[in-house]
């Protein structure tokens, strides 16, 4: 599904990641880990082409070179992205977000049809229906925004999920909300995901398949779940 | 939500306009020529709107004189286009007025704002609050002068005026639902304009 060859990316000459070689699976979940400032959220940024960023390499999303594609397009061939801090958007409401994506896509859905869908999805997410008229992210709680994208993500559909710090913010209960969300997003979408988490209780309720440590602006380690727990008992620097 | 208001239109022609019960303006009417329009908001009486407003080669000024315990609440959002010079100024000439004055502004013409604020000796206890928010298209030059004179200690007065683009960050979140760069300019545009006009939960405001 996504496979990422000597990916280099830097921002006004400032190399900021180098030499990332990855391969993601249908069906696969990969936990992406590494100390802070290590490039977690730049690599993930810099595969939806964050405009400051410059990349060089390669990056085949689907069959189809994206490296350099602009991120609407990249978006829409299937790639989501959840930020660590979802920003707010005064005065646009979740539906006319979600309705002009899915127009922007020729997936365009009757009132009813979208009516029932977001009902079902609120109801998966735990969040109240009216939720979907509300205004982007506005006035939410760091929780709320986390579970607000989840809901254009399942109006979406995507093929990669790419979230980031996707716990932060969340308490018990929802980080027990997200995941049978993302494991039943899972069992019913040819799609894999992307995550950048340290959070034991999340990972643990995933079905983690591939650990990648991140470190000196590349991937020094990869391995499989038991990487984790490496980890999260000995710290990135005895790794 | 029942409006207990009465619901009025204001043509900006009248020289002078006495609000002496509470009002909802649901309507502003600008006229071609240049206007002076002076609105009175007698004692304990209320002024409010949510307005969007289509101005274009608009010049004048309009004045709202505010009496003891009055209360003006003006939310405009306007798109201007031609060549526009418009004038909002707030006499406080009373004691515990309370006056919210929020103007969103945008579109693809020339415009020349002026706002004052003049809170008089008389107006303790008052609050007044004055924004002036820009959003500066490529094509477009909107201009702010803002005023404030108070001549009182006692009271609570801020004006402030912001001038801005789409940001980098903004479009990039719209990009990432896959929505163009066309699109989402115009969505966030309708947006900048209707956050100051639609329905708070748990607000009790207008729609």
């Amino acid at each position: 599904m996504l496979e990422i060859k000597d990916l280099c990316v830097s921002v006004l000459d400032k190399e900021l990641l180098k030499d990332i070689n990855l391969t993601i699976n249908e069906g696969e979940v990969h936990v992406l880990m590494g100390p802070n400032g290590a490039g977690k959220s730049t690599l993930c940024k810099a595969l939806l082409s964050y405009p400051s960023l410059k990349k060089e390499g390669e990056v085949i999303f689907l069959g189809k070179d994206i490296v350099h594609l602009d991120t609407s397009s990249i978006a829409r061939l299937g790639m989501y992205y959840v930020m660590q801090s979802p920003i707010e958007i005064e005065g646009v409401k979740n539906a006319e977000l979600i309705r002009s994506a899915l127009d922007e896509r020729n997936e365009g859905i009757d009132i009813f049809k979208f009516t029932k869908l977001s009902n079902s999805y609120c109801e998966a997410l735990d969040i109240p229906k009216n939720f979907i008229h509300r205004e982007v992210n506005v006035a939410m709680s760091g929780g709320e925004k986390k579970k607000n994208e989840l809901l254009s993500m399942l109006f979406l559909k995507p093929k990669l999920i790419i979230l980031d710090e996707i716990d932060s913010g969340l308490d018990v209960d929802a980080i027990k909300v997200v995941a049978a969300c993302l494991n039943d997003y899972m069992q019913n979408n040819s799609c894999a995901i992307l995550l950048v988490s340290h959070q034991k209780m999340l990972l643990s309720l995933l079905n983690v398949t591939h650990v990648h440590i991140l470190g000196d602006h590349t991937i020094k380690k990869s391995g499989d779940a038991s990487l984790i727990n490496e980890v999260l008992a000995t710290g990135f620097r005895n790794l | 939500m029942v409006n207990k208001e009465k619901v009025i239109e204001i043509n900006c022609q009248q020289k002078k306009i006495m609000i002496d019960e509470d009002v909802f303006v649901e309507k502003w009417i600008f006229p071609n020529e240049v206007f002076d329009c002076n609105i009175y908001i007698a004692s304990n009486c209320f002024l409010k709107t949510r307005s969007l407003l289509d101005l274009e080669n608009v010049h004048g000024n309009i004045t709202f004189y505010s009496d003891s315990f009055s209360n003006l609440d003006l939310k405009w959002a306007v798109v201007f286009s031609g060549k526009n010079d418009l004038g909002v100024v707030n006499v406080l000439k009373g004691e515990k007025i309370k006056s919210d004055i929020v103007i969103h502004a945008t579109g693809n013409g020339l415009a020349s704002i002026k706002t004052l604020g003049d809170i008089l000796k008389e107006a303790r206890d008052s609050v007044f609050k004055e924004e002036v928010r820009i959003l500066s298209l490529n094509n477009q030059d909107i201009r702010c002068l803002p005023q404030l004179i108070v001549k009182t200690n006692d009271v609570v007065a801020n004006h402030n005026v912001t001038v801005r683009n789409f940001t980098v960050d903004e479009l990039f979140y719209m990009a990432l639902k896959g929505i163009s760069l066309d699109s989402s300019k115009k969505l966030l545009m309708d947006g900048f304009l209707n956050s100051i006009l639609i329905f708070k939960e748990g607000n009790d405001e207008y729609k």
